[in-house]
Formats: C-alpha cells, structure tokens, sequence
C-alpha cells in the first residue's frame, strides 16, 4: 500500500503558506484543508465500495484557519456616514421645527453615534452624567468591570 | 462462481484510476464540484505515480 498519509504531508508541507522554500506555490490553509477534506472523502468511497482497509488521512488534524467574528459591526467609513447623516438631520430639525422634543431627540441620536465612534459600550453610554464630564475635554467612564478610564473629547 | 468473484475483483482492481475517479464525482449534483474534486485527485494521484487501482 502507497503511504498516502506519508505523501500527502509532504504536500501540505511544500505547499503550506509558512514553507519558506516555496514562495512561488503558496496555499492558504483553508485549501489545504479541503485538499484534505476531497482526498478523506475519496477514500471513504474507496473503503464502502472497494472494501479498501482504511482511511489513510482519517486522523488528518485540520491547519488552523482565520476566524471571522459573527458579530456584524459597522466599519470606520459607515459610521461617519450615518454620524454625518444624524448631524444633518439634528441641523435641518433646528431649522424646521419650533420643537424642543424634536430637536432634543435629534440631538440624541447624534450625540449616541458620536459616542459609539469613540468605541464605548450600549451601557457606558446610557450611564453617563454631566458630572462625568471633565474639564470640557475628558469623559470619565466606568467600565464594564467597575474600573474606570479617562477618553479623550474630540475638539 | 467463486472464479467469476475472483475475475470481477481483478477487473475492478484493474480499473483506472480515472475512472474511479470519475465513478466517485457522479455523487456530487453541481458540475463544478464535480470539476473540482476531479482536478485536485487527478493531481494528488499524479503525484503518487498512481494510474491503476490495484497500486493504492
């Protein structure tokens, strides 16, 4: 029997995006694993309808891949495009309406996105007090462990 | 009928590589699967020198 096992490391070695020695034929570890996924299943056939003895990549451990977070979240360029639609909606209220509910709610959805945008938490928000305010330029804010940190205001 | 067991079990281990190849990827419903799984085992089994069956 060909030491399949055997070959098929060698491969994954040579082709491996860390092997140093083959710069010109890089694979991603995600290729390399459903290299490996093809190849197990072919002999899993191979083994149901040709009675061959065993699966020489059944204890094929897979390479680690790039997780990617499942939580969605709002890159740099969509937040400053609503921050910038809340402040033109907020600008336009004032000019419009006589409302100070309005004008007041307008203003909070901008002053939310603002905050989200110096990366604070749903709950940092809610909690903050005027006092928390620091010399016009600093926000004390207590953190989610009870600790608390100084951010910085934009001007 | 123990002979035409043993003549069948020569034939399929005479059969090609490709073939068994082929036999496998007819599973899978998208041609372009079948494409794919076709190309990387061709090129794995290239690798070994492997053309027949009977050398796995």
């Amino acid at each position: 029997m060909v030491e399949v096992k055997k070959v098929f490391d060698n491969f994954r070695e040579s082709k491996s995006k860390y092997a140093p020695h083959s710069k010109s034929h890089l694979l991603n570890p995600a290729t390399i694993n459903n290299i490996a996924y093809i190849i197990k299943s072919f002999f899993n056939y191979l083994i149901h309808y040709y009675n061959y003895p065993k699966n020489p990549l059944s204890h094929y451990k897979p390479l680690k891949t790039k997780e990617h977070s499942s939580t969605q979240s709002l890159d740099r360029g969509e937040l400053l495009e609503i921050l910038k639609y809340a402040k033109m909606e907020y600008l336009d209220i004032l000019v419009k309406s006589a409302s100070a509910k309005k004008h007041l709610t307008k203003l909070r959805n901008y002053l939310i996105f603002g905050l989200l945008a110096l990366s604070l938490r749903r709950e940092e928000i809610v909690n903050i007090k005027w006092d928390d305010l620091q010399e016009d330029s600093f926000l004390l804010i207590q953190q989610k462990g009870g600790s608390y940190k100084y951010i910085p205001l934009p001007s | 009928m123990k002979y035409l067991q043993t003549q069948n079990q020569i034939f399929t281990l005479q059969q090609n590589i490709d073939d068994t190849i082929r036999d496998f990827t007819i599973f899978f419903n998208s041609i372009k699967t079948q494409k794919r799984y076709q190309t990387v085992l061709k090129q794995f089994f290239t690798l070994l020198e492997i053309v027949q069956l009977e050398q796995l």
